[in-house]
């Protein structure tokens, strides 16, 4: 009967994940419909340095950016993001008819005559017409209102998408001296093209004198109307007009920028646009270029092997001309590359669903040595993902992987884990608790979840404002004092473990647990006294003072205050150990207002920036918590009272 | 005999309480909940305010309720580590621990002591190319009194109070103080009320402007301090009702004879033992973007006795000299573009105390962690287990 | 007691003495500047590119044939007003330099002809400068070279390069100084002629 029970659970667990993982690997996989174009998978093309945001990424990473900005996913069901740049930059006419563009409100549907699909998904093509019937709507908002003004949501989605437009305008057009200007070449230019469909903007420009030449002259003759002109000559003004309207409006165009600098001692790549307009340009560069000229023809006709041949040779060409600090590493665009199509820690949060879910199998059957070792085996393939994800951020970012709000929740809990994992060793004579597991299980799993939130705009690996660009001082006093929040957590959650076995009637001493939580706010103790201390030390390098009464350095004396105050008065005999639990387990409230809590505040020199959704997050927690604890502490005195031998305080 | 011996006892008795862990029982609820009511406050009442009334006092008074501020709690504390450390603190390799964390926090807050007692911040602005010796003080205001080039008096802000009036020796006047604001707002004298003495002659700016309080700013430092002050026995020409604010664009002008004197109202100035001139203020932006990387300032220290040496001040690397530390702060763009760094510079003796402190305490805590948590259970698990299910 | 008494007098006294100290110590060299040595950042630019081409008197040349000296490439047209403005700069450095530099002025007029149409136009002393062996006038069919090779798309540009073919800067427009070149290509000062 049990083993019957244990096989269905693993049965139930496989299920599960599967059920999980599924919908994730369909996602990822394109239909037929990209036969028309080469799949630039399995191809380096994606790994190809861009500039953005401060640092060189892999196109990967651009392109997804860019994709969930206007689609809300970095990867569509039938296009992956880095072929969709791919046909973007090299194909533009193609991609003007792929779905990215997401309207979900029906205002804006309304108002741009276009149906309400299931994708939510439009096309370039689709807007086009909405696009030219709303701009003196957008026009009009952005230049009738103050500048603190908000806007309804429908106007600013309404703004968004024309922005998103025309940021995708800009896009498309990166590569376009390079790419045939599909007008036929009137036959008095003699010029060499590339491509069959006709000259692109650089071969113009070799003949621009004798080019403008002929349009004169055409002026001349038959005037400016075009309905005199002949095919011939309407080609011809044409070709014209789009020559002249790419050199006018493609000087401000520097949104891909993959050429590397040439001359001063700038670390700024620049677009190809740039690298021709604004003097910045050279033998290099031009080389450079012509190269991804061949990629192009070669993506156009959809010879991959001169595709790839050609991305072999930007790569080599790159490396030749960049040297010292500022060259290129190719490890890390394609770790980077690697880390975003694994998703090291969605991979980890399923993991560590499952083994949770298996703990509590395993509480319901606490003999079962099989099933403990299959959560701790689940959790460890869980951790495995988790570290793994933050050391490809450490490689790629080249720091500490605890700059930004939303990596200290990444951080902290992998330490919890490593303490859980710890714990659960140190204490396995003892048949193995779960508690270690189960309460580390749960914090993790919590963080995980509201990362996403932190960081709304997707997680871009960014770079970090002025001060806080130090290694030095990442690598000590933010990670102490944030290891230190994460002891806390744990030592609460044993707390909480503890006062629940006490409200059901166990011993003072029950298992240890009181011991351990005590133990473990001690070293919390040690963490976060350090770590803060650390913190001041820090300050007084960098601001002239070593403790500014700020809200951040508040936060961690609050956290220091109560763990002090805990310990002295446990050792002044004021409180039991039930109260002690209690006090101990109300850290989870105190971390996360040091943590979180801090930041709406807004002022002071540590504010990093207030995130709508984390007051009504915060609150609820801490209001779930205090109605928990005050149950428990409540419930467990009454037991107490009920039976004072059992409830004699155990020494820690 | 029995007296004294009683008196000695209760002496000890009383040492032991105050060593024990009851003042710190009483007092961190307390100071906790100082706070993070001071901290909440920051949001609304500002940096500045907030730290002088909730963390930089002896009282604070919600309403007509005195509640103990931030000083006398950690005064107790501090008594109580101090009495702890000194009296009842055998060295056992137990115990050594916790004793060097308590030393370590003791000397953190004697630290703190010496810090609050003199330490003195400011700022200095040094545009590209020019020098600058004078440190202002971020809070503290002064009436500046410049007798023929020379600086005749420092007047500390809370001297120019309503009502008082300052007399000098050697100077041909007298000030009576008729108004004050901290944050003066200025408006036309047209819509001032009449003066009581209608007779009083409107000097300089007081012709058009009249000054009145405004609420408070949020950073203190933006606060325009200011006063209507009445000028006596200045002769004719220059007796009479006068406005005077913070970097006024012309300082009132008092001629006597061969004397000129000026007065001027502004933050407080502090004279650096050596000039410092920037050569070049360079800030790296990240690749391709605004955003700033670092920032740091080329700096040369010109010395009284003629000798100068170049230095650099950077992001978390400051400059110490002469007792004095010069931070990277911030930096401004003039009108005309060119760039003007921003030091802070802070004169405080006692910055060595938290480096120590801390050192200690960090040590002490982790011997004494390594020691508890390592230390073997006295009932080995298998017979706590048999007992609970016993139990 | 009296020892911890004594340890806390002790700790007291030994960080007083260090704030002294610490206040009277010479500078910290830390803090001194390092300055970049000017070489180490030239090094990052590309070496000339190889190209062929033919000066308007029909003498042809390989760029790698000129690298012994320094090169001063001139981008230029005679219907670019920036272009004139400059002129007579890339001419006084010629002059004065004759060993040292050669001057190749690469021309991106529509036709030949347009360029003998422009220097005649020029004084006596200047035209005689053209004819010297380090000055080479060269007339660029279809850009190959201009736009082709040094992707120069706005005139004027100027490129300077060191002995051994190492070009080390780019002058964009005509807004520099013969002083400003000759720092940069390490001229010593000659008297003029």
């Amino acid at each position: 009967m049990k083993i019957l029970l244990i096989r269905f659970c693993f049965a139930f667990m496989l299920v599960f994940m599967l059920a999980f993982t599924m919908p994730h690997f369909v996602q990822a996989q394109e239909s037929a419909d990209q036969a028309t174009q080469l799949d630039v998978r399995g191809t380096d093309f994606a790994t190809l340095p861009v500039l953005h945001e401060g640092r060189l990424k892999p196109l990967d990473s651009f392109a997804r950016i860019y994709l969930k900005r206007f689609s809300g996913r970095e990867n569509l069901r039938n296009i992956s993001a880095a072929n969709w740049l791919a046909v973007s930059i090299f194909n533009p006419a193609e991609a003007a008819n792929i779905d990215i563009f997401r309207i979900n409100d029906p205002q804006i549907l309304n108002l741009m005559d276009l149906n309400r699909r299931e994708s939510r998904l439009y096309s370039l093509q689709d807007l086009s017409d909405g696009l030219m019937k709303t701009e003196p709507q957008v026009r009009a908002l952005l230049t009738g209102t103050e500048p603190n003004q908000d806007f309804e949501p429908a106007q600013q989605s309404l703004i968004d998408l024309h922005e998103n437009v025309l940021l995708y305008g800009d896009l498309v057009k990166s590569l376009s001296m390079i790419l045939p200007l599909n007008i036929p070449l009137p036959a008095e230019l003699e010029i060499e093209t590339t491509y069959q469909e006709g000259a692109t903007f650089l071969e113009l420009a070799a003949t621009e004198q004798e080019f403008m030449g002929l349009v004169q002259s055409l002026l001349a003759r038959q005037g400016e109307n075009p309905d005199n002109y002949s095919q011939d000559e309407r080609a011809l003004a044409a070709l014209a007009f789009e020559y002249n309207v790419l050199r006018e409006t493609e000087q401000q165009n520097n949104l891909l920028q993959i050429i590397p600098p040439e001359w001063n001692d700038s670390r700024d790549w620049i677009s190809p646009w740039q690298s021709l307009l604004s003097g910045q340009g050279g033998p290099q560069s031009a080389a450079y270029l012509r190269l991804w000229q061949d990629m192009a023809a070669a993506y156009r006709s959809q010879d991959r092997t001169v595709f790839t041949n050609h991305i072999e040779a930007a790569f080599s060409a790159l490396s030749q001309n960049i040297t010292g600090a500022d060259g290129i590493n190719k490890t890390s665009l394609q770790l980077e590359t690697l880390y975003r199509a694994i998703k090291p820690f969605l991979w980890a949060e399923y993991l560590y669903l499952a083994a949770f879910i298996l703990l509590i199998v395993f509480f319901i059957r606490p003999d079962s040595t099989l099933i403990y070792k299959s959560v701790i085996a689940v959790a460890s393939a869980g951790f495995v993902f988790h570290s793994a994800g933050l050391l490809f951020r450490s490689f790629i970012l080249a720091r500490p992987p605890v700059g930004s709000l939303y990596e200290t929740l990444l951080f902290v809990s992998v330490i919890l884990m490593i303490l859980a994992f710890a714990i659960e060793y140190f204490r396995r004579k003892g048949n193995g608790n779960g508690n270690a597991i189960g309460g580390a299980l749960l914090g993790t799993l919590i963080m995980l979840l509201i990362a996403p939130f932190i960081a709304p705009d997707g997680d871009h690996l960014e770079t970090l404002v002025a001060v806080l660009n130090t290694n030095f001082w990442l690598a000590t006093h933010v990670t102490i004092i944030t290891a230190g929040y994460a002891i806390c957590i744990l030592a609460a959650c044993f707390a909480h473990i503890y006062l629940f076995h006490r409200a059901r009637g166990a011993r003072s001493d029950y298992r240890g647990l009181i011991s351990l939580s005590y133990k473990t706010a001690l070293a919390g103790l040690l963490f976060t006294s350090v770590g803060t201390m650390l913190g001041g030390v820090w300050a007084d390098q960098s601001w002239g003072r070593f403790w500014g009464w700020d809200p951040k350095e508040n936060g961690a004396l609050l956290i220091v205050l109560w763990l002090i105050w805990l310990t002295h008065a446990r050792l002044g005999d004021y409180f039991s150990n039930i109260t002690l639990a209690a006090s101990i387990a109300f850290l989870n409230i105190i971390v996360a207002i040091a943590w979180f809590g801090v930041n709406l505040l807004s002022v002071g020199l540590h504010s990093y920036g207030f995130i709508d959704g984390i007051a009504w997050g915060l609150g609820l927690f801490c209001a779930a918590e205090i109605v928990i604890i005050g149950a428990l502490w409540l419930a467990a005195f009454m037991q107490k009272r009920r039976e004072p031998s059992k409830a004699k305080d155990a020494a820690l | 005999m029995r007296k004294n011996v009683n008196m000695v006892d209760y002496m000890k008795q009383a040492a032991r309480w105050v060593a024990g862990p009851a003042p710190v029982f009483f007092t961190m609820p307390v100071l906790m909940i100082i706070l993070c009511i001071g901290t909440i406050a920051q949001k609304d009442l500002g940096l500045y305010e907030a730290h002088v009334r909730y963390f930089q006092n002896f009282i604070i008074w919600f309403g007509p309720l005195p509640f103990p501020g931030a000083y006398p709690l950690i005064g107790i504390i501090t008594l109580s580590l101090f009495t702890r450390f000194v009296f009842f603190s055998d060295w056992k390799w137990r115990k050594a621990g916790i004793h060097l964390a308590h030393l370590g926090v003791l000397i953190l807050l004697l630290g703190g002591l010496i810090t609050s007692l003199q330490a003195k911040e400011g700022y200095l602005v040094i545009p590209e190319g020019q020098s600058n010796i004078f440190v202002s003080d971020y809070h503290q205001r002064e009436l500046l009194i410049v007798k023929n080039g020379n600086v005749f008096a420092r007047l500390p802000h809370q001297m120019i109070r309503q009502g008082k009036t300052l007399t000098f020796d050697d100077l041909p006047f007298e000030i009576d103080v008729l108004q004050t604001c901290r944050n003066c707002e200025i408006y036309k004298r047209e819509e001032a009320p009449p003066l009581q003495d209608i007779e009083t002659p409107l000097q300089n700016m007081a012709q058009f402007m009249a000054l009145r309080p405004a609420p408070l700013e949020m950073d203190e430092e933006v606060n325009l301090y200011g006063a209507t002050i009445l000028l006596r026995d200045a002769g004719e020409d220059h007796d009479g009702l006068y406005v005077i604010f913070e970097a006024m664009p012309n300082p009132i002008e008092i001629n006597d004879g061969d004397d000129v004197v000026e007065i001027m109202y502004g933050k407080a100035q502090r004279m650096l033992p050596f000039a410092v001139q920037l050569d070049n203020f360079v800030r790296t932006n990240y690749p391709g973007s605004d955003k700033a990387e670092n920032y740091h300032s080329d700096i040369v220290i010109l010395e009284e006795n003629g000798i100068s040496w170049p230095a650099r001040v950077e992001m978390n690397k400051p400059l110490r000299y002469q007792g004095y530390t010069l931070y990277q702060s911030s930096f401004l763009r003039a009108d005309d573009g060119n760039m003007a760094t921003v030091l802070a510079v802070v004169d405080n003796q006692g910055w060595l105390f938290p480096y120590i402190g801390t050192g200690i305490m960090a040590f002490g805590l982790l011997w004494h962690t390594l020691l508890s948590v390592g230390a073997r259970r006295k009932t080995p698990m298998k017979t706590k287990l048999k007992r609970e299910r016993s139990a | 007691m009296k020892m911890n008494l004594i340890i806390f007098g002790v700790i007291l006294v030994a960080l007083v003495a260090a704030t002294l100290f610490y206040q009277m110590r010479t500078p910290n060299i830390q803090n001194k500047i390092v300055n970049v040595p000017i070489s180490v950042a030239s090094e990052k630019r590309g070496n000339l590119p190889s190209f062929a081409f033919e000066t308007i008197d029909g003498a042809a040349y390989e760029s790698g044939d000129l690298t012994n000296k320094k090169l001063l490439i001139n981008f230029w047209a005679s219907w670019c007003a920036p272009c004139i403005i400059e002129f007579p700069h890339l001419l006084e450095l010629a002059k004065r330099y004759p060993d040292d530099i050669t001057l190749l002025l690469i021309s991106s007029d529509r036709t030949p002809e347009d360029i003998p149409k422009f220097t005649t136009r020029l004084t006596e002393a200047e035209q005689e400068i053209l004819e010297q062996d380090n000055v080479k006038m060269i007339f660029d069919t279809d850009k190959k070279i201009t736009q082709g090779i040094f992707q120069t798309f706005r005139l004027p540009e100027t490129i300077l390069v060191e002995n051994g073919g190492h070009m080390i800067q780019k002058l964009v427009g005509a807004n520099w100084s013969v002083e400003e070149v000759k720092r940069a290509l390490n001229l010593s000062a000659r008297p003029s002629d």
